[in-house]
């Protein structure tokens, strides 16, 4: 039955009122036509039909014979609708003008995205480097090679590993894998001393010793040669000294502790750009001590296009602030904590504290207690210093970047 | 008289071959969907149309469906389906 509707549906079809008496009559003498009659009810009037739209002129003879009267309530299907819309042609051109539009713009590029980067300033080069190329927003899509596109700046960009471009529909993706630069081993280097101490214990495993167990370093000091029979080499082993790193630590002597109370107060606010309105709840905050939370909504319109409007929810929570006394030994301990915290940011993670020396210091201020903690710690100190192999010893190597922790990361000249 | 025997012999006929009685005999196949949807095939035309009530005609006698809400969701020559909350079905001679 779902066909014949279908049917009806294309060639048209017309719902009716038919009004008389043989009404029973007049629906037997049309099936007996052949005509097929469907969504027959009753109301106060006569009954309701509907029928395909060519078998509407068998209707008349029929209507005369059981006296019956036609109206014509609804015209349907699909050329009923084609025959209204000749009457609106302009919105035919309009819908036919915005699908044709929508898909010439798909050829286009409209969003360029580079991921897998965090450094924007390759970021900003590699999309320069693909400008030059041709490849900016409003490019057609289908002059873009994309494997000669991902070969060209695998090739102008040696640090980088893998790319690998796409479109997405309007969006070309290009991804980016950084290459994983391994620190250079092998280059001759020297180890010096990190930092001043006296020598508990060298190990060499390449190059020759220049220092001795007992012996005070200073920092920057050669403490193994990269040198073996006068060639240059990378010079590695461990040297463990003692260090007598120190830190200072404060506590004040209260701390204030601020409690939510349970009340709140809320604000919502519309953003538009600058200007910034106040929908609801008042501007000023009815409690003396609060913190407030803000609450950012964005319409996302598409994508990642935000409308330049912004609704704002900041719910303010009244707080009670305590003031609380903290005893002296307690502000003590927080202070030598903190101390010890400080320092140990700087050692690494292997490095052996062997004693913890705490002197009271006088505070900056009344309130408070500060405290000098000096740790006594057995550290590997030895760092490598990359050097020319035709300069002598003593010079600073050129070809190195120092980085913190003692690593060192090759780059190139 | 002579179109009686034809039938009775017709109905024998059915009975012996296991032929569907419906096209041999000319009755109507009615199709019941619980109380709300009715399908006749082989029948004669409307005799009476109202909501509380449809009376069919059919080759021997009619049918006469009671009920509330009743719409003739489509009618052709060789079927009528009536939808609508069915109470009764009668058969009249």
């Amino acid at each position: 039955m779902l066909i014949l509707h279908l049917w009806y549906y294309l060639t048209g079809y017309v719902r009716l009122r038919v009004t008389g008496i043989a009404l029973e009559k007049f629906v037997n003498l049309c099936i007996s036509r052949g005509i097929y009659l469907w969504g027959i009810a009753r109301d106060d009037q006569g009954i309701l039909l509907s029928m395909g739209a060519s078998n509407f002129r068998l209707l008349r003879p029929i209507a005369r014979s059981t006296r019956c009267r036609v109206r014509i309530l609804q015209k349907k299907g699909l050329p009923f609708y084609c025959l209204r819309l000749r009457g609106r042609q302009m919105l035919v051109l309009g819908l036919l003008l915005f699908f044709t539009t929508l898909y010439g713009l798909g050829y286009f590029i409209w969003s360029i995205e580079v991921s897998g980067i965090s450094e924007p300033i390759q970021t900003k080069k590699i999309l320069a480097e693909i400008y030059n190329r041709g490849v900016k927003i409003g490019a057609l899509k289908r002059n873009i090679d994309l494997d000669e596109l991902s070969r060209q700046i695998i090739l102008n960009n040696p640090d980088l590993a893998w790319v690998n471009v796409e479109f997405r529909g309007t969006l070309l993706m290009i991804h980016l894998v950084p290459k994983q630069t391994p620190p250079l081993v092998g280059m001759p280097c020297h180890l010096v001393a990190r930092r001043e101490g006296i020598v508990e214990e060298i190990i060499v495993l390449v190059g020759e010793p220049q220092v001795g167990k007992g012996q005070a370093v200073a920092k920057g000091e050669i403490l193994i040669r990269g040198t073996l029979a006068g060639r240059p080499v990378a010079a590695q082993g461990i040297v463990r000294a003692l260090i007598w790193p120190a830190a200072y630590g404060r506590c004040p002597r209260q701390e204030t502790e601020r409690r939510r109370t349970g009340n709140s107060h809320q604000i919502v606010s519309l953003r538009m750009g600058e200007r910034e309105i106040i929908i609801r709840g008042r501007d000023e905050v009815p409690f003396p001590h609060y913190e407030g939370e803000e609450e950012i909504k964005r319409l996302v319109f598409w994508r990642n296009i935000t409308l330049p409007v912004e609704t704002i929810i900041t719910t303010y929570h009244e707080v009670v602030e305590t003031v609380r006394p903290i005893p002296l030994p307690e502000a003590e301990k927080r202070a030598r904590a903190a101390a010890v915290a400080r320092i140990k940011a700087q050692l690494s993670p292997e490095a052996k504290v062997l004693a913890e020396e705490v002197r009271p210091m006088p505070p900056g201020c009344i309130d408070q207690v500060q405290v000098k903690v000096v740790l006594e710690v057995l550290e590997n100190i030895a760092e490598p210093r990359g050097f020319e192999p035709e300069v002598t010893d003593g010079e600073r190597g050129q070809g190195f970047e120092k980085k913190d922790g003692g690593q060192t990361k090759g780059t190139e000249q | 008289m002579g179109r009686q025997r034809a039938r009775a012999l017709r109905s024998e006929l059915a009975d012996f071959f296991e032929l569907p009685k419906d096209i041999l005999l000319d009755l109507p196949r009615i199709t019941l969907l619980g109380n709300l949807r009715l399908v006749i095939e082989n029948h004669r035309g409307l005799i009476q149309y109202e909501p509380v009530q449809i009376r069919v005609c059919l080759e021997k006698g009619e049918v006469v469906l009671q009920g509330s809400n009743l719409n003739i969701s489509l009618i052709s020559k060789e079927e009528i389906v009536i939808d609508g909350q069915l109470k009764g079905v009668e058969f009249h001679d």
